[in-house]
C-alpha cells in the first residue's frame, strides 16, 4: 500500500510517504509481503466472476518508501494498522494460462476491481476515497482465478522426498 | 470454470491442524533492469504468476489499484496498491499439506 504526495514517482520514490506492508519473512528471500488471514475474510465465486476480501485491523509495518521496505532494516520501520475491502467482478471470459517454466497451471478471469481502506500510522490517519463517483478508483490490472503450482502442477499431492 | 466459494478444492485432502505450517515462497524472483532480486514475487499482468506461495492447489485474486484519499489533515493524496489472496490447499514447510488463506498487500 502506497501513498504519495503530489504525484506518483515510480522511478526514484521522491514523491512516496508511505510504504505498508507486512514484511518479507526471512528476509530478503523468504515470503514477501504475505500474511495469514481467517478462510472467512476471502471470499471466492467463479461461478459469479467475483471475489473479495476483507481486513479489519491488520498489523503490518510503515516502510515510508519501496526502497526503504527492500533495505530489509526493521529499525527504518514502524508500526501501521490497515482497513481493507476489495472486490472483484470479472469482465471476461475466463482464459487457460500454463506455464511449465514456473510450474504453474489456472484459469483466469480478468476483473475490474473496487477497493476501500484506511490506514493508521501513529498520529497519520489516511482513508482512500474509492466508492466516491467523482473520484472512481482506477484498476491497473486484475484477476481472479484457480491454479496449481509447484508439486500440484503435475498432479502430484505429496513429495515422496524433499 | 467450477464454480467454488469457499474451498471445495477437490480429492485432496489436507491437515486439520490448529497450527499451521508457513508456505514456501514461489521459486521465481523478479528481476530488475535485467538482474535477478532475491525477492520471489511477480509483478501483476497477463500472464504473470499471481501467487507469492508455491505448491498451491487453490484460488488466487490479483489486483493493482490507484486513486485518490485523504490525510488527517484534509490533505489529497494519491495511493498504489498491489493486493492478492490465495486459498487453498498448499504445502508447508513441513512437507505437509494444509488448507490456508493468505494475503499481500
Amino acid at each position: 500500500m502506497d501513498v504519495f504526495r503530489g504525484r506518483f514517482d515510480f522511478d526514484n520514490f521522491t514523491t512516496q510517504i508511505h510504504d505498508l506492508n507486512p514484511g518479507i519473512d526471512p528476509f530478503p528471500g523468504g515470503l514477501f509481503w504475505v500474511f495469514r488471514t481467517d478462510e472467512g475474510n476471502v471470499d471466492v465465486d467463479l461461478l459469479d466472476a467475483s471475489a473479495s476480501m476483507r481486513l479489519d485491523g491488520l498489523r503490518l509495518a510503515d516502510h515510508f518508501t519501496i526502497p526503504n521496505s527492500l533495505d530489509g532494516d526493521p529499525k527504518a520501520a514502524v508500526p501501521a494498522t490497515l482497513d481493507l475491502h476489495v472486490r472483484w467482478q470479472g469482465k471476461e471470459a475466463a482464459v487457460d494460462e500454463r506455464d511449465p517454466s514456473n510450474s504453474r497451471v489456472g484459469r483466469y478471469i480478468h476483473s475490474l476491481a473496487t477497493m476501500r481502506w484506511s490506514a493508521t500510522v501513529g498520529t497519520f490517519r489516511f482513508e482512500a476515497h474509492a466508492g466516491r463517483s467523482d473520484d472512481p478508483t482506477m484498476t491497473g490490472f486484475a484477476q481472479i482465478g484457480r491454479q496449481r503450482n509447484g508439486i500440484f502442477f503435475s498432479g502430484q499431492q505429496h513429495l515422496e522426498d524433499d | 470454470m467450477a464454480g467454488s466459494s469457499s474451498g471445495q478444492l477437490g480429492p485432496l485432502t489436507a491437515r486439520a491442524d490448529k497450527v499451521l505450517a508457513k508456505p514456501r515462497p514461489i521459486p521465481g524472483v523478479l528481476a530488475v533492469n535485467g538482474k535477478p532480486t532475491p525477492f520471489h514475487v511477480f509483478l501483476p499482468g497477463a500472464g504473470s504468476e499471481p501467487s507469492l506461495i508455491t505448491d498451491l492447489d487453490g484460488f488466487v485474486g490479483v489486483t493493482e489499484v490507484m486513486g485518490k484519499g485523504t490525510d488527517q489533515d484534509g490533505n489529497t493524496l494519491l495511493w498504489d496498491a498491489d493486493v492478492r489472496f490465495m486459498k487453498g490447499l498448499y504445502r508447508g514447510v513441513d512437507n505437509e499439506v494444509h488448507r490456508g488463506t493468505f494475503g499481500f498487500v
